[in-house]
């Protein structure tokens, strides 16, 4: 080891953009922000209700007494709303130049919209781009923004909205609920199998700017969707907040798969809560890949309420620098039969820590239920730290719930095998990196997987000493 | 209760195992901790519990790997077998490594009696009970 005190290196993906704004609410939070918000969305008495209830649940609750720290967000240092263009554009025409170009520095290709099915890309608080190919509207699946869904199916809505994740939940939630804006809504109806993945694209681009955007996924009877989330943030040098909610129902033979990568810039707070409610005989898939952000709290949940129901769980975080990636998952088994498999694999380098944190339950009834965890991590380098914090409860005699974890260094006789057939040292290092993560990375639409082994080389070169 | 292991001493090799038993109705809460603070040390915890009807059993372990303590090999191990209705467990192993040159690993299994054992026991004469008692035995014993 030659160098004894990590320098923290620029941030290799890093740009940005002058903001331009339409409206920034002011900084800070109170009960006349939220209102205001209200209104300039043109929201009905019973959001606005909605949202000052969950504003009062957000003033109660306190912050999460484990895991990293996160007192130093200052929710008074933040701005909870701010609009990019007016109106939503449904041309690519009609989308700002200054908006496009950013989308070309972060490679985001106009002939990829085609083939994806739909890119929504989020640009700021609003939807500004947004296409759906004609075949999923006439096979009756709603692809939209939340605003237009409340109020289009403003009953659909209600019945699901804010269920999963209640707005008391806990206190990101709660603020969440309080000052959400932008988001996707997705209906897929019975027996309806969309093969492209739908796609939205996230990007904080203003200084300051707290984005907190709300998902809702209906995955109606024996139907299959894939939803894909990526983003990346150019980097600011005063503290961001991302806290999203994310609701996913999973009707009876139903399959959902739910796409993750992040990647925002090391001084964004990335608090997230996830949760899917998974019925008979469905299934429900993340993938969630954690790259960047400073500190990331993030746990993809399932909710196994019907008989045979299944949850899947593959995550990856490689944490570098001083970023604190505490991911995992929680699978609560209520149903008989019901199963799980947990896979989370990190990676944590130059002065990272990644930790994973994560629940199994089986309650009392969910006979012959089966659950699996499996832990593995790679610390790269003395100034790193690992950590695994799993909590594992079996209350049905019928039932069997296994974990394992390992943590370890890169082998050395892997690496020697590799410089013996010629490859230098830091290569062969890349090569194991991403072979480790290569039963994830399969995992992901080529691009993303592209992106990933790009990004990982990236965070890898000159870090690994 | 509570079992605390300092392992500080250079190339320091310690084996930590336990057994138990859960009796009907009963509340037992065990916790260790493992704390590896010299270089070259190895160390293993093994638990193993049997958890009888309307038992509750809550384990937690941890393996605490520290700075100063490159070359460490550590390892933890839980074993619950659940006998019987109302039988509780919950088992967390945790692992906190502040070190790159380590093997550390956990693993943790909660589950039944299995039934394949069971049905050839009693295939071969044994009662339901002492089938199940056999199989505890073994389980202890292994």
């Amino acid at each position: 080891m030659s160098k004894t005190k990590y320098q923290k290196p620029d941030y290799k993906y890093g740009f940005s953009t002058p903001e331009i704004s339409v409206f920034k609410s002011k900084k800070g939070i109170d009960s006349n922000i939220v209102k205001t918000i209200s209104s300039l969305k043109h929201e009905d008495k019973k959001m606005l209700n909605f949202r000052l209830q969950a504003y009062q649940y957000f003033l109660n609750e306190s912050l999460p007494s484990w895991g990293p720290n996160i007192s130093n967000i200052d929710f008074d240092d933040i701005y909870y709303y701010l609009k990019a263009t007016d109106e939503e554009s449904h041309t690519w025409a009609k989308v700002p130049s200054s908006i496009k170009n950013t989308y070309d520095k972060l490679g985001v290709p106009k002939a990829e919209k085609q083939y994806l099915g739909g890119i929504k890309a989020q640009y700021e608080s609003e939807i500004i781009y947004g296409s759906l190919i004609k075949k999923l509207s006439k096979q009756g699946v709603i692809f939209c923004g939340m605003d237009e869904a409340f109020k289009k199916y403003p009953n659909l809505l209600w019945s699901h909205f804010g269920k999963i994740v209640p707005p008391d939940d806990n206190k990101l939630a709660s603020l969440n609920s309080a000052v959400w804006s932008g988001g996707s809504f997705i209906y897929v109806p019975k027996n309806v199998k969309v093969d492209l993945p739908l796609q939205t694209y996230f990007r904080i681009n203003s200084q300051k700017m707290g984005q907190f955007e709300r998902t809702l996924i209906i995955a109606d009877e024996a139907s299959f969707v894939h939803y894909l989330e990526g983003c990346t943030a150019p980097i600011y040098s005063t503290n961001s907040l991302h806290s999203a909610v994310v609701e996913v129902y999973v009707k009876k033979n139903a399959h959902v798969r739910y796409t993750t990568i992040q990647n925002w810039s090391t001084n964004v707070y990335n608090l997230v809560t996830k949760r899917a409610q998974v019925e008979e005989n469905g299934v429900m898939e993340w993938v969630d890949g954690n790259l960047g952000s400073n500190v990331t709290m993030k746990y993809p949940s399932n909710l196994l309420v019907g008989k045979n129901a299944h949850a899947e769980v593959l995550s990856i975080a490689v944490a570098s620098g001083i970023q604190h990636l505490d991911t995992g998952a929680k699978a609560i088994h209520l149903a008989p039969n019901t199963t799980s498999r947990i896979i989370s694999k990190s990676i944590s380098l130059g002065g990272g820590r990644s930790s994973y944190r994560g629940t199994v339950y089986i309650s009392q009834g969910a006979t012959n239920s089966r659950s699996k965890v499996v832990c593995d991590a790679l610390i790269l380098d003395k100034f790193s730290r690992s950590d695994t914090y799993p909590v594992n409860k079996n209350y049905e005699k019928s039932a069997s719930l296994e974990h394992e974890a390992t943590v370890s260094k890169i082998g050395q006789d892997q690496l020697f095998y590799l410089m013996s057939r010629g490859f230098s040292k830091s290569e062969s290092e890349g090569l194991i990196v991403n072979g480790f993560l290569a039963p994830l990375v399969k995992e992901l639409p080529l691009e993303y997987s592209l992106e990933l082994n790009r990004l990982i080389n990236l965070q890898m070169s000159g870090s690994v000493g | 209760m509570k079992y605390h292991q300092i392992l500080h001493e250079s190339k320091e090799v310690r084996n930590f195992s336990k057994t138990i038993l859960v009796k009907k109705d009963q509340n037992i809460e065990t916790e260790t901790l493992m704390e590896f603070i010299a270089p070259n040390t190895t160390g293993n915890t093994l638990i193993k519990a049997v958890v009888m009807p309307g038992g509750n059993l809550s384990l937690k372990g941890t393996i605490h790997i520290g700075k100063n303590a490159p070359g460490a090999q550590a390892n933890l191990k839980h074993n619950i077998l659940l006998v019987g209705n109302n039988s509780h467990a919950i088992s967390i192993p945790q692992l906190e490594i502040e070190n790159n040159d380590v093997q550390a690993s956990h693993s943790s299994a909660i589950g039944p009696v299995d039934q394949s054992q069971l049905f050839y026991l009693m295939s071969r004469g044994f009662s339901h009970q002492s089938a199940i008692k056999l199989i505890i035995k073994s389980f202890i014993a292994k």
